[in-house]
């Protein structure tokens, strides 16, 4: 139901076919290089000129300008020319799944590991933009999707791909396809109310089974191990860290729950980054609420939403929240008095109200579909360059949690860098190279899909 | 809990109110001056505090967005308070709609019965609000799912404000309609489905009819109260432990039995919706202290109701009332729910008075919504919800102008219109006491005038309502005229006048002029205007409007007045020579019909012979095409004869260009211009002499050639223009190649500046350009003749001559001649007058009166414009002067009127009667449909030296 069969053989398939395609040359060492570039954008706005960059073992240890040591063992890199950055970071997309979402509305239990497909053209075709970090988590089609995960667009296993211990769970306030808002709401109501349920049922029913085990041991039948709860399976308890309390509920661990139960359990527990899908403002609205009267702490939730969200821009902000932006950057709608189109440009109305928030790009169109060119529409609409840049590369960061770790060249982050021939905003820079973990991943000069889409067919 | 006594809550609601209006407490401190925050105070001259309690010119105190007090008095005041006057309006608390379909309008999912559904889940707070705010609604209805059975948990919202959501958790509404009957199965899969939890087959759902309905209802609560822990369930026995409001849609009566069975049996409140049969069981719902929602029928197009459908009977909701039932009012389905204050005024037909309406769609709105502590009244501490209305609100020109949610403006009707780059309605309408329409008697009583795009919609005791009209209530006491006619003005023209050249600019130009202003405000919205000296051959006159924008509703533009002088010191040849105008104007008439008829013959020859051609060459073409012949080089030479005729020949020889031998092509823009003005000039040049042909676009067939000099050395062309002792300028210096500024100079009336620009250049010899350019080969216009233009305008008809006569013999050659000629007459002047009475008479000749409108003679005083009116003569008045003494004319007609003129003959005189001796009725004169807007509306009698003018309205538009 999950995974399909035929994503092994598809797996192994495109594995096989991509394998020559995209091989990174051989390097002196696995995760040791060191990179000289023109210009160095150490994070937006910072720029060292003739910088130099230090990666061992797969992360930065050192930045520096010309002169900086260069262990004896690593490789040195050097294109004057060049600008070096960290690469774009996508904050949130569902792509690269063998699909967005499940049939089931309520499946905490998912987890897009499971269905993110390594070799699809999709993770190809961001590293050819230079894109060195993407946020990959179910679809907004949902209730409540499943656990997303934060991966480099190269490997050929997730856990190669992987960037961090996960992104956070997915949970839907906007309806579902041919929902209303309420039947939305009331299947979370619902799913929250079904696992307390459950839950003092299971307290009640640890407390029995303690009792008679107690009653049991009373009879001398056999020791017990202190602190056990009674259930066998563990010895800890104190799962449970939300809502009001119940008889038993110190005594529920872990592993007494099943997948679904556990899932929630660690979206009520605060345990999990949310990724609140809120396309609409009215769904900003609903979802602020939600995280009101779940007291979730600001800086665990991510509220995922359309251009059409400029409107509770006050309310995001008052709220500190951080926002995920997706689709196109501009609102359209009706003036319904004067039957006008009216545009907004959400991105400038986020900015303005001082909102911590991201930028993504829209599949399927091109331009939009690359985080260089939405970002420089936010140049044109009157951000600086740097806080442009920063909406796909420390921002996306700040959102995963990743902060320092993606998105800056700077000591301790990733060895993930992207070479470009010229400014990341400009509309004429190409990707030279990308380094993921200080390996090299892709070089323009042997992407050989790109020299024959840009010399046409010769046979 | 919630009473819905209404009566007894409405006391308790009001009791606060009345106390402070002053009544028994004087001495003591009113309770609103204490407390924090800004004190604000709007003064209005109704303010309903709810639907049976207002205040005549009184003031709303706010304070922090909650009302304050109600007052009348305005000593009670605290000084320094601002006092924001909204003028003469009703203020009334924001409408409560007790029913909306902004949500719950299905996809709310399958389940039949969800009690823990909430409508406030659907709740768009960015929906705009502004169709509801401008119906005057401040708090509204969120409807659970309509068609299931149990639909959930309706809620209370504002339309506007900061806090919107009043209640979240509001009534349960169950429906015992048939539209909930039959719901679809319902089917979950469980997750994850194991043995104990199997995936089972969709369950089918309860009701499928009316009893099944109960049935389901009845077990529901029962499970609820035992325990059943599915979502329903526990949210059942919630409501069931709180005793909440239950909300039944029921219309039968057998529904509306079971509404109560289930109330009864639950122990909750109950409001039963949509009870068109309520009636039936008026007492047994007021033993169940019900409150019923009634829904009277609006539309605005006849839907289909089905052959069953009857009408609630007349007396339904008295007998609701009676029995002491509370009723709240929302439009049924047929018309649109915001339509709250149209439901209120419908309801009276079903038996209940204005008062219990507007309770209706406020305070009682509120008890069933449970937020009477909060909205629909402005009893101190409520929400400083509150619509400002022109007019009584049940009337049907009732129209919001603002809405204020907890202090604040959410809508305001002037505003928005500019927010939404909208234009703004222009209709206004005009109350007042008596209505002098211009003819025949007043009509007093009450009367009401619509104007609507510069005219007059309808006039009379009730006039049609549209929405977002302008409404301006002079009050009873005031007299509503039209506006008034000057037969004779020399406002802003000189001595001279030639109006073919200047008539339009001038008429237009003058509107910088402040006395045109002073003669509107005056009353005064249309003069006829003329030079001040008159000849015997006749002058074009215009009457124009006293206010107005540019365009051709500046004057009255198809009709004119020929003023003509017959005064003479040789009487006996003054027949012979207004004969001989007549007959020298007759014969430059026939010249003029003679070349329209040859040219209308001309044209349809013409017509006929291209249509032919046409045929032919088709008919050609079409045999050509059989043939299989070569058929494009025969479509170009087609095109090419639809060509022929043409008008000027060119010539291909080039030589150097000259700088100004060309066409050239400028538009004079000017606001003084009633529109931009299109100019051609074919301009070409020999030595020192230069030739143009004028022409406009305006005036087409119509070009005027004229001679001027060419100074080769500064590049600069001049025309000069006599034309009866007035000098026209045209001065053009060519300042870059094939680029010229111009400059007109009108004699000192004023002048204008304009660019033209070459669009072709001549270069062939000059010679052969200089004969007149002729537009086609057809019979072309007689020569214009300025002196016999008016006459032309009398023998077509379109004019009336107005003749200087005053001795009875001048009188008499006038009017034999003009009988005689045929032509329309009235006698300007006409001191003797009464001696030819008769005469005049027979001829059915009307006379302006002379200035001078009361004299002195053998010891007496004398209104000349009465005793021609005891005489039966047509009279109309004049100014015969320009600038601010024209406008002392009413001034002079109320003294005239003390002397003897009575108010309704001056009335008429000033107005329709003028206006139909000069032929100007179609226009101005009355308070007809279809005629002009103006229109003066006076504080009293007109006339009167005590009444004064309020308003005047040229065009439609007030005079400011």
């Amino acid at each position: 139901m999950l995974r399909t069969h035929s994503l092994i053989s598809t797996l192994t398939l495109a594995a096989t076919a991509s394998a020559g395609l995209l091989a990174a040359p051989a390097s002196a060492q696995d995760g040791n290089i060191a990179v000289r570039a023109g210009k160095v954008i150490t994070a937006p706005g910072e720029v060292i000129e003739n910088g130099t960059v230090v990666v061992q073992d797969g992360r930065i240890v050192a930045v520096g300008g010309p002169d900086l040591e260069i262990p004896f063992d690593t490789i040195l890199r050097d294109y004057p020319e060049a600008t070096l950055f960290a690469g774009y970071a996508e904050a949130h997309t569902s792509n690269g799944l063998d699909r967005p979402n499940e049939n089931v509305p309520v499946a905490p239990f998912l987890d897009v590991k499971d269905s993110i497909d390594p070799v699809s053209f999709f993770f190809e075709d961001e590293l050819r933009g230079g894109v060195t970090a993407l946020g990959v988590i179910p679809g907004n089609n949902t209730v409540i999707g499943g656990m997303g995960h934060i991966v480099a667009p190269h490997g050929t296993t997730v856990e190669h791909m992987s960037l961090g211990d996960g992104m956070g769970m997915k949970l839907a306030i906007g309806p579902r396809r041919g929902w209303s808002r309420s039947a939305q709401l009331a299947e979370l109501r619902e799913a929250e109310e079904a696992l307390k349920d459950q839950l003092r049922r299971l307290g009640q029913q640890l407390i029995d089974q303690q009792a008679d085990e107690a009653d049991a041991a009373k009879a001398g039948d056999e020791a017990k191990d202190e602190g056990d709860d009674g259930d066998g399976n563990d010895d800890a308890g104190g799962f449970i860290r939300f809502g009001d309390d119940f008889d038993g509920k110190d005594m529920i661990s872990e592993d007494d729950l099943n997948d679904v139960q556990r899932g929630l359990v660690r979206i009520l527990n605060g345990d999990v980054r949310l990724w609140l899908s809120c396309p609409t403002a009215t769904d900003v609205a609903h979802g602020l609420r939600w995280v009101e009267e779940h007291d979730m702490p600001a800086d665990m939730v991510v509220f995922v939403v359309s251009a059409n969200a400029h409107k509770a821009a006050d309310m995001l902000a008052e709220a500190g929240a951080q926002v995920a932006l997706t689709g196109s950057l501009e609102s359209v709608e009706m003036n319904p008095v004067s039957g006008k189109e009216e545009r907004t440009f959400a991105p400038s109305v986020f900015a303005e109200k001082g909102i911590t928030f991201s930028i993504g790009s829209e599949k399927g169109r091109m331009g939009p579909d690359r985080l260089a060119y939405q970002a420089a529409l936010c140049v044109r609409e009157g951000m600086t360059r740097a806080d442009a840049l920063a909406l796909v590369t420390v921002n996306p960061a700040k959102l995963w949690g990743m902060e320092g770790k993606l998105g800056v060249v700077q000591e301790g982050a990733h060895g993930n860098l992207t070479l470009l021939s010229g400014d990341p905003l400009a509309a004429g820079s190409q990707v030279m190279k990308v380094w993921i973990g200080g390996n090299e991943v892709y070089d323009r000069n042997s992407d050989e899909r790109l020299q024959r889409l840009l010399e046409g067919r010769t046979k | 809990m919630k009473r819905f006594i209404i009566l007894g809550a409405l006391a308790a609601i009001a009791a606060p109110a009345i106390s402070s209006l002053g009544g028994e407490e004087v001495s003591a401190v009113p309770t609103w001056l204490a407390g924090e925050g800004e004190l604000k105070a709007y003064q209005a001259s109704r303010i309903f505090v709810d639907g049976e309690n207002e205040v005549t010119d009184g003031f709303l105190l706010v304070r922090d967005g909650k009302v304050a007090a109600v007052i009348e008095d305005e000593s009670e005041l605290p000084p320094f308070l601002t006092i924001t006057d909204l003028g003469d309006v009703t203020v009334m608390p924001g409408l409560v709609a007790v029913d909306s379909p902004v949500t719950g309008n299905g996809n709310q999912g399958d389940l039949s019965m969800a009690a823990h559904r909430r409508a406030v889940d659907d709740f768009d707070p960015f929906l705009d609000m502004d169709r509801v705010l401008e119906r005057g609604i401040t708090t509204f209805y969120l409807s659970p799912d309509r068609r299931r059975l149990v639909g959930g948990r309706g809620a209370v919202v504002k339309s506007g404000g900061d806090e919107r959501v009043l209640v979240e958790e509001g009534d349960l509404r169950v429906s015992l309609q048939p539209d909930a009957y039959n719901p679809p199965p319902y089917f979950r899969p469980p997750v994850p489905p194991t043995n104990e939890n199997p995936i089972v087959p969709a369950k089918a759902q309860a009701p499928t009819t009316r009893a099944g309905a109960l049935l389901a209802l009845r077990e529901s609560a029962a499970n609820a109260q035992w325990g059943a822990n599915d979502l329903h369930s526990r949210a059942m026995a919630r409501f069931l432990k709180n005793k909440g409001t239950l909300r039944v849609a029921a219309g039968q009566g057998g529904e509306i039995r079971g509404a109560l069975e289930l109330a009864e049996a639950w122990g909750t409140q109950l409001v039963v919706d949509g009870g068109d049969a309520a009636d039936e069981m008026a007492d047994a719902l007021a033993r169940q202290r019900a409150a019923v929602v009634f829904h009277p029928p609006l539309f605005t197009s006849l839907p289909d109701l089905g052959p069953d459908w009857e009408p609630p009977a007349p007396d339904a909701l008295r007998k609701l009332r009676d029995a002491g039932v509370s009723v709240a009012l929302s439009p049924s389905v047929y018309g649109r729910w915001t339509w709250l204050l149209d439901a209120a005024a419908a309801s009276t037909a079903y038996g209940l008075s204005d008062e219990e309406a507007l309770t209706g769609i406020t305070s009682a709105a509120a008890d069933v919504l449970g937020v009477s502590d909060r909205v629909g009244s402005l009893a101190p501490g409520r929400d400083a919800d509150f619509v400002v209305l022109h007019g009584h609100p049940l009337d049907s020109a009732a129209s919001v102008e603002q809405v204020y949610i907890e202090g604040d403006v959410v809508w305001n009707r002037s505003t928005r219109a500019e927010e939404a780059d909208l234009a703004a309605s222009d209709a206004v309408i005009v109350r007042a006491g008596t209505l002098w329409t211009g003819e025949g008697a007043p009509l007093s009583g009450g009367v009401e005038v619509l104007l609507k795009d510069g005219k007059v919609i309808a006039a009379g005791r009730t006039v049609p309502h549209p929405a977002g009209a302008r409404v301006i209530d002079a009050g009873d006491e005031a007299h509503v005229t039209p506006g008034f006619i000057d037969a004779r003005s020399t406002q802003a023209v000189g001595r001279t006048w030639d109006p073919r050249a200047v008539m339009g600019l001038l008429a237009s130009n003058s509107r910088a002029d402040e006395n045109w202003k002073v003669l509107a405000e005056a009353g005064i919205t249309t003069a006829v205007i003329g030079p001040t000296t008159v000849n015997a051959q006749g002058v074009l006159s215009t009457a124009v409007k006293t206010a107005a924008g540019p365009g051709s509703e500046a004057y009255i533009d198809d009709r004119s007045v020929v003023l003509l002088d017959a005064r003479t010191r040789s009487l006996s040849s003054l027949s012979s020579t207004l004969n001989g105008t007549l007959s020298g104007g007759k014969k430059y008439y026939e010249k003029w019909e003679k070349y329209r008829e040859e040219r209308a013959k001309w044209e349809k020859d013409q017509a006929k012979k291209s249509a032919d051609e046409r045929k032919e060459s088709e008919a050609e073409l079409r045999k050509r095409l059989a043939t299989g012949a070569k058929v494009e080089k025969k479509v170009e030479e087609t095109e090419s004869d639809d060509e022929a005729a043409p008008a000027v020949e060119e010539e291909e020889e080039v030589v150097e260009a000259d700088p100004i031998n060309g066409l050239w092509e400028g538009t004079i823009e000017d606001e003084r211009l009633p529109e931009p003005l299109e100019v051609l000039a074919r301009l070409f040049h020999e030595g020192t002499v230069l030739t143009g042909i004028f022409s406009s676009p305006l005036a087409p067939g119509e070009e005027a050639e004229l001679q001027g000099t060419w100074n080769p050395d500064t590049k600069t062309g001049r025309f000069e223009i006599e034309q009866e002792g007035l000098t026209i300028t045209l001065e053009g210096v060519i300042d870059a190649p094939d680029h010229m500024n111009v400059t007109v100079d009108l004699a000192g009336l004023g002048s204008a500046e304009f660019e033209m620009n070459r669009t072709e250049i001549d270069t062939g010899p000059v010679k052969a350009q200089t004969k007149r350019v002729k537009k086609d080969a057809g019979p072309q216009p007689p020569r214009l003749d300025a002196r016999f233009e008016g006459m032309r305008a009398l023998y077509e008809g379109r004019a009336v001559a107005l003749v200087y006569a005053d001795q009875a013999e001048e009188i008499r050659a006038t009017v034999e001649a003009f009988q005689k000629a045929e032509l329309p007459l009235a006698i300007i002047g006409g001191d003797e007058a009464e001696e030819v009475a008769g005469l005049l008479r027979k001829a059915n000749v009307g006379v302006v009166a002379p200035r001078d409108l009361v004299v002195r003679e053998d010891g007496q005083d004398i209104v000349p414009a009465a005793e021609l009116q005891e005489l039966g003569l047509p009279v109309a008045f004049q100014s015969g002067t320009s600038g601010r003494r024209a406008a002392a004319l009413p001034r002079a007609l109320t003294m005239a009127a003390r002397y003897g003129l009575g108010t309704e003959q001056v009335l008429h005189s000033f107005t329709a009667g003028a206006a139909r001796m000069l032929g100007i009725d179609h226009r101005v004169g009355a308070l007809r449909a279809g005629l002009d807007g103006d229109l003066v509306i006076h504080d009293g009698r007109p006339f009167d030296l005590r009444t004064r003018i309020t308003h005047v309205f040229v065009n439609g538009k007030e005079v400011k």
